[in-house]
Formats: structure tokens, sequence, C-alpha cells
């Protein structure tokens, strides 16, 4: 099913916000998270856990959610298809990935070892690179249809020949 | 001229499989470090 281009374009704004939503406030959260592995005032190491937890639960976790909701919709809802094109393909086990991995770890979020470790910046930074490469992977489309899409091509392409032989 | 009925799908580009291969690594990474106890929940009070 294919979405009417109004639709289409505000779920495309969507997807792109909170994608990008997404990205900012995990370098916020990479931001606090290295404050709080390398000062040693108790007061501020304490505000950024807290800090932490709140991005978790109240920007990181929607955001995420919203990322990958609309992506599906934009996919599905528009001729690239969610399984047609590779970069396509690419993004969604990312997103997917991202979304499972900061569901198990925010719930740690909380926990002042957890702080206070090396995990958090750790965590941040991988997720920060996935989330970069999902933006270029979506500015650039790189070339390269899946055997699905090169099959769905062609039946498209054959019907398009069809239809073309029978006009009188 | 091509037959479009005997064409065969296209190769799978080098970046596919460089992408495949690195976001392999990473999962099963993943997969060792939460198996080792430096996954979720390790630090949960």
């Amino acid at each position: 099913m294919t979405m009417r281009p109004g639709v289409r374009k505000a779920v495309l704004t969507t997807h792109v916000s909170s994608s990008v939503g997404w990205l900012g406030a995990i370098a916020a959260f990479l931001a606090l998270s290295v404050a709080g592995l390398t000062r040693q005032d108790v007061q501020l190491v304490r505000a950024v856990e807290l800090g932490m937890v709140w991005i978790g639960w109240t920007v990181l976790v929607p955001l995420s959610f919203a990322s990958l909701l609309t992506g599906l919709l934009q996919a599905l809802g528009t001729e690239w298809g969610l399984l047609r094109h590779y970069w396509v393909v690419a993004k969604l086990l990312m997103n997917v990935f991202a979304n499972v991995v900061l569901l198990m770890f925010v719930q740690s979020l909380g926990s002042p070892s957890y702080a206070r470790s090396d995990a958090p910046p750790v965590h941040a930074a991988v997720a920060l690179v996935l989330l970069l490469l999902a933006t270029i992977l979506s500015v650039y489309k790189p070339r390269g249809v899946t055997p699905y899409g090169w099959r769905k091509q062609r039946e498209r392409r054959l019907a398009a020949q069809r239809r073309w032989n029978t006009v009188p | 001229m091509k037959n479009t009925d005997v064409e065969s799908a296209p190769r799978m580009p080098l970046w596919v499989k460089v992408f495949g291969i690195a976001f392999l690594v990473l999962v099963l990474a993943f997969v060792v470090m939460a198996l080792s106890g430096h996954g979720p929940g390790q630090h949960m009070s």
C-alpha cells in the first residue's frame, strides 16, 4: 500500500526529526557519561547520573521507538519497500539492534555502579557510530537491490510490457 | 538483445558484504559481552 503524498511527507518529517533527535540525545548522553567518569565531585557525579536516567527514559527511548516505527511506515508505505534495497535492510537491522540494546541497558541506568563504570560512554559511542552510519545510508542511498527487490522490479517491468503489448 | 526471462539477479555490492561482516562482528561482540557478565542487567541494583 502506497501512502498519499501528504501522509508520506508527514511520516518522513517525523522519521527524520526523531532519528536526528535520537542522534543528538546520544551525543548529549555521551558528554554526560564522560563527565560522570572523569569528575571527582560527588554531587556533580550524582547530578550526571540523574541526567543520564532522565535522558534515557524520557528522550532516548521515545525517540528510538519513534524512529523505528516511522521508518517501518516509511518503508512499507512507499515504493522503497522494507526488503527491496540493501540500504533499507541495513538501516532496519541497525535500528532494531540499537533499540534492543537501548532497552536492555536503559534498565541499568539508575545503578551507581553502571553510571560510574566505563560502560555508558562505550555504549553511547557505539550507538553514535551506528546512527551516523544510518544517516549516511539515508542520504547517499547506495545502489543495490536484494534478490526479492530484483524479482519485484522484474515483475513490474514484465507487467508493464504486457500492458503495452495489449494496447490496440 | 538480452532476454529478460533468463536475466539473472544482480550481484551483491561490496559495501553490503563489508557492512554485513562488521554488523555480525558487532552483534557477536554484544552476545559475548552479555554472556561473560558485562551485558545488560549486570549493573542493576
